[in-house]
């Protein structure tokens, strides 16, 4: 059984969070176990911890990468 | 922001946003598991890059030099104390990397690539650090000069385009002076220069910095630097940053010069680093491949074929000695790497000859084949007069009686000595150098006593330059002295000897 | 390749990698591919039931754990014969000059046994090199093997670069250059020069600079040697191998040492030092079947010829030509220290008679010389008997006329370089012990050929 963290930007509902649950185990395997944790920097989304690889998908990180995208003009 | 293709900033900003994907990030991070002088082990970081750029808590940076299967061991760059066991370490899927490109000249950066003069750095371009060296076959042989405005070295010891010529000496001998008198004579000869300290005082560095400005040489020079404070990692890098952006440069068919301030400092911090990282000492308590570790530096200066690019990366690596003794393990290891030393002994600059250059010793083994021919034609028999000179004046020290071609060797040789003295900050174009050279060859100073010759040698170029502008612009454009020119300075010369 | 091992890297610690295998592991010194990045490396040792620990060819910057490492049981193997002749290869075999592939009919793995001991023979036949202070003092044999020991800086490649232009273009044979950790710029130019003298037609070289990783550092020279030895073992060749550096083979294999976890010996230097300079040299031989002549550049690091390294080259060579800095800071090259180099063909039954009074006579010239030295600097000329007046005036001669104008040292020096037969070197230096020299005034010795050419520069002094 793998463990991994779910951080959030606030506090979400039941239902959103199992919601989320099911579609992150259907994307990386049957055999996780969930746990959150709350965090306001990050904003809005989330990001999961597991195996040593992290998924960012915070709104904090995306709005980071945006401002580099402009200011570089080029691919990120 | 390039706003060439775009009407307006809302054009452009439009098409940016329109760009712009909303993938999730997605890196993999460990935790670290120990960590101390400068070194850190991280758990759980798997399949990272040898080489491979960590980012730590605190946007602290680290370099993975160990990997295994439970994690990777990594040296730190920077803050290495305020690094703790249980930190998040992030992988970068990057080797180090240095910016490189246009944008980088007149500006001061650190080896992670940060830019340390107070503005910000807008870089476009990144390459690794550590890269392979030119081919064989992508290299031509070396036949361009570099000037470095001093005589004694444009004539005796030249250096070429493509070359690796060390300056070595105790410290306090002249030995970044030389360097950096260097960087100057290169204004408006299309070179692009790179001085890169390694583990100097900050007031050193800002002292060169300043200097660089007020002779207006920043503008086509680029700064890498780190401090003795800086980590042993951070030292060890410097130099191959350097490197990288002369490369940028060459790769666009550009002739650069690096100067390395100095190899013997980076000597020191590679052997903390790896004595740190638990590899076993050798020779000295340095590492094992401490001579790999300065020729695949130096290695990568070259110069590049026609059909490469045609740039060139000059390298003039600088390693200081002690007791003046280079036969010492680094200082030879640098030595069978470069094309030659210049040679500074202390000796010679306390006794006032500056710069403080033994020529007997110093080489340029790639010789004449880098020299403009006008200084071909004067300066051939230079070096083995002066070392019949020094041996002469050895033999006859105990007061034997000398005849009278020994007397005259003597006599010029002491004259030749007094020439080649030149002040800091004074460079000397090719026309000045063969104008001196040509004097003394035609003995124009066989009746002025030692103390006036310096004097009289620029009495006469001054009066020469003011005589014949044009030939004095021809002679450095076209680096050669014809038949004709050579004919009209002589008679000159010779009426001026009266 | 049929590939008969497959594994994964465990661990990269810089040119060191472990790589574990499922089932046997390949010998000592396979060569291993790592797919994915198409880079090589040698099996050095066993460690563990499963895991080997190989040494990097190529640069390990970039590699990761769990690539997939495949063999197909084979040490390096490089091509030989005829196609390779007139090709720059690197320590795989693999051509760098950009002129296409090789297409050979033979391979041969670079790790092999050296002739046995009845296969050897002796070298007896002297070989000319044009350069004086050589072939009086220090004579070459065909087929024996030869060191140049220098500092850095003092002329060792110089003086190679010179004597692969007087012996290898007169040489009717092939030559094999093997560059062991030097400079690409020289490897560069010596690719430029041999194809524009036409040598290269006769030559084969082979580069693992300095700016390559220990492992290729380590197998170019054998990589080097395994073409000679085709050429002598199958084709019958008188073969004149070139190594230029062969103490970067030793260096490059003390950098690996302690990474393989074996404790430092004298110096820090490997404890297996000798054995592998043994199993190098040993294979550098002359047999019945044809011969080797080698000639060696050996630096000698920190100045220091008790170092272990060079003090164990020593042991292996037929003539040591030992370059001093101190002779180099009088302008006098070669730098060639005539009382310090050796030679075992300097015997009246190998040089004949004349040869050997000769050079035993300018021996003592410059001896007796040198234990004056310090009467001279002390008291001056003036305290010394005749006899030894002369004798000093004619070392001083000697000592400048052991000097010589090279081809390859034309550009640093302007002079044409000139090649002295041995006769004529023999006489001249005759001449000179002899006494009929004494007219020549000392300057006019310096940098010239023959005495005739220093009696032609008399005249101009």
């Amino acid at each position: 059984m793998r463990k991994s963290t779910i951080i959030v930007a606030d506090n979400i509902t039941i239902p959103t969070y199992r919601y989320l649950c099911d579609e992150l185990k259907k994307k990386l395997g049957k055999d996780i176990e969930f746990e959150y944790k709350i965090d306001n920097s990050i904003i809005g989304g989330f990001i999961i911890n597991l195996d040593g690889v992290v998924y960012d998908n915070s709104i904090k990180t995306q709005l980071e990468r945006l401002k580099k995208h402009i200011k570089n003009g080029d691919e990120t | 922001m390039s706003e060439s293709i775009f009407a307006t900033k809302n054009e452009y900003l439009k098409s940016r946003l329109q760009s712009f994907s909303t993938t999730p990030l997605v890196y993999e991070c460990g935790k670290v598991s120990s960590v101390g002088d400068g070194v850190a082990t991280v758990s759980g970081l798997k399949n990272r890059l040898y080489g491979e750029l960590l980012e730590f808590d605190g946007e602290i940076y680290g370099m993975a030099l160990e990997l295994n299967e439970d994690g990777v061991g990594a040296v730190l760059f920077d803050s290495a104390d305020a690094v703790s066991v249980g930190d998040t370490v992030k992988g970068t899927n990057r080797v180090a990397e240095i910016p490189v490109g246009p944008e980088l000249l007149g500006r001061i950066i650190d080896p992670i690539g940060r830019a340390i003069d107070g503005k910000a750095l807008d870089a476009k371009k990144y390459l690794p650090a550590e890269r392979p060296a030119p081919t064989i076959i992508d290299r031509e042989p070396v036949s361009k000069p570099l000037e470095t405005g001093i005589l004694a070295i444009d004539s005796m010891v030249p250096i070429g385009r493509g070359q690796r010529e060390l300056i070595i000496g105790d410290r306090q001998t002249g030995k970044t002076s030389i360097a950096l008198d260097t960087i100057f004579n290169q204004k408006g000869k299309d070179v692009i220069c790179v001085y890169c300290a390694i583990g100097q005082k900050a007031s050193n560095i800002s002292q060169v910095v300043d200097y660089l400005n007020r002779n207006d040489a920043m503008e086509y020079t680029v700064v890498v630097a780190s401090t003795a404070s800086d980590s042993p990692a951070t030292q060890y890098l410097a130099p191959y940053c350097a490197c990288t952006v002369a490369e940028g440069f060459m790769a666009e068919g550009k002739d650069v010069l690096v100067i390395y301030d100095d190899l013997s400092k980076h000597a020191v911090a590679y052997r903390a680093m790896s004595l740190l990282l638990h590899r076993p000492p050798g020779r000295e308590a340095y590492p094992g491949d401490v001579f790999y570790l300065h020729s695949r530096l130096l290695e990568r200066s070259a110069c590049l074929s026609k059909k490469s690019s045609g740039g060139s990366i000059t390298a003039l690596p600088i390693v200081e000695t002690t007791g003046g003794n280079i036969s010492a393990y680094i200082p030879t290891n640098v030595i069978s790497i470069t094309d030659g030393q210049i040679y500074l002994e202390s000796e010679l600059f306390h006794s006032g000859m500056r710069p403080a250059i033994n020529t007997g010793l110093s080489v340029s083994r790639v010789g004449r084949s880098a020299q403009h021919k006008a200084m071909r034609k004067v300066s051939g028999t230079l070096r083995i007069e002066l070392s019949q000179y020094r041996e002469m004046a050895i033999f006859t020290r105990f007061g034997s009686d000398v005849d009278e071609s020994t007397a005259k060797l003597l006599r010029k040789g002491e004259c030749l000595t007094e020439l080649l003295k030149q002040g800091k900050g004074e460079p000397l174009d090719l026309f000045k150098q063969v104008a001196i050279l040509l004097a003394y060859k035609l003995d124009v100073f066989e009746n002025i006593p030692k103390k006036e010759v310096k004097e009289k040698a620029s009495e006469l170029i001054e009066m020469l330059q003011s005589k014949y502008p044009d030939y004095a612009k021809e002679i450095n454009k076209t680096g050669d002295i014809t038949d004709a020119i050579e004919k009209i300075f002589t008679k000159t010369m010779l009426e001026f000897k009266q | 390749m049929s590939i008969i091992y497959k594994g994964e890297i465990v661990k990269i610690s810089g040119p060191v990698i472990d790589v574990r295998f499922s089932g046997k592991l390949p010998p000592i010194n396979t060569l291993l591919t790592i797919e994915e990045a198409d880079k090589h490396i040698e099996v050095a040792m066993h460690v563990g039931k499963n895991t080997v620990r190989a040494i990097a060819l190529e640069a390990t910057e970039g590699l990761s754990c769990g690539l997939k490492v495949v063999s197909d049981g084979n040490g390096i193997m490089v091509p030989v014969g005829d196609e390779v002749i007139g090709r720059v290869v690197d320590v795989l075999g693999r051509p760098i000059d950009g002129k296409g592939e090789i297409k050979a009919n033979h391979k041969l793995p670079i790790h092999r046994e050296p002739p046995s001991l009845y296969e050897q023979k002796p070298a007896t036949e002297v070989l000319e090199t044009g350069i004086k202070v050589i072939d009086l003092l220090v004579p070459y044999t065909k087929g024996g093997k030869i060191g140049l020991f220098g500092g850095a800086g003092v002329g060792k490649t110089v003086l190679i670069m010179e004597m692969i232009h007087n012996i290898a273009t007169n040489h009717g044979g092939y030559s094999v250059f093997t560059g062991v950790g030097e400079r690409s710029r020289e490897g560069n130019e010596l690719m430029h020069d041999m194809s524009e003298s036409g040598v290269i037609n006769k030559t084969i070289l082979a580069f693992g600079q300095m700016n390559e990783p220990s492992g290729s550092r380590m197998r170019i020279a054998l990589t080097g040697l395994t073409m000679a030895e085709y050429l002598r073992d199958e084709r019958h060749q008188d073969v004149l191998l070139f190594v230029d550096n062969i103490y970067r083979y030793v260096q490059a294999g003390n950098e690996v040492s302690a990474l393989l976890g074996r404790l430092p010996s004298a110096v820090g230097y490997q404890p297996t030092l000798a054995n592998e300079l043994g199993e190098l040299e040993e294979r550098i031989a002359s047999t019945s079947k044809g011969s080797i002549t080698s000639v060696q550049a050996v630096y000698v690091p920190a100045d220091d010829l008790t170092d272990p390294a060079p003090a164990t080259i020593f042991t292996h060579l037929d003539a040591t030509t030992v370059l001093s800095r101190s002779i180099s800071e009088l302008g006098i090259y070669p730098a060639v220290d005539p009382l310090e180099s050796t030679s075992r063909a300097l015997e009246p039954e190998i040089v004949g008679e004349l040869h050997y009074r000769v050079a035993r006579g300018v021996q003592e010239c410059l001896q007796r010389y040198s234990e004056l030295k310090d009467i001279i600097a002390i008291l001056g000329m003036e305290e010394l008997s005749e006899e030894d007046r002369l004798t000093v005036y004619r070392a001083r001669k000697i000592q400048k006329f052991l000097s010589q104008p090279m081809n390859v040292a034309t550009a640093f020096t302007g002079v044409k370089g000139q090649f002295v037969p041995i006769k004529e070197t023999i006489e001249s230096f005759r001449q000179i012990i002899d006494g009929e020299a004494d007219d020549i005034p000392e300057a006019a010795f310096f940098m010239v050929g023959s005495i005739k050419d220093a009696r032609e520069k008399a005249k101009t002094l």
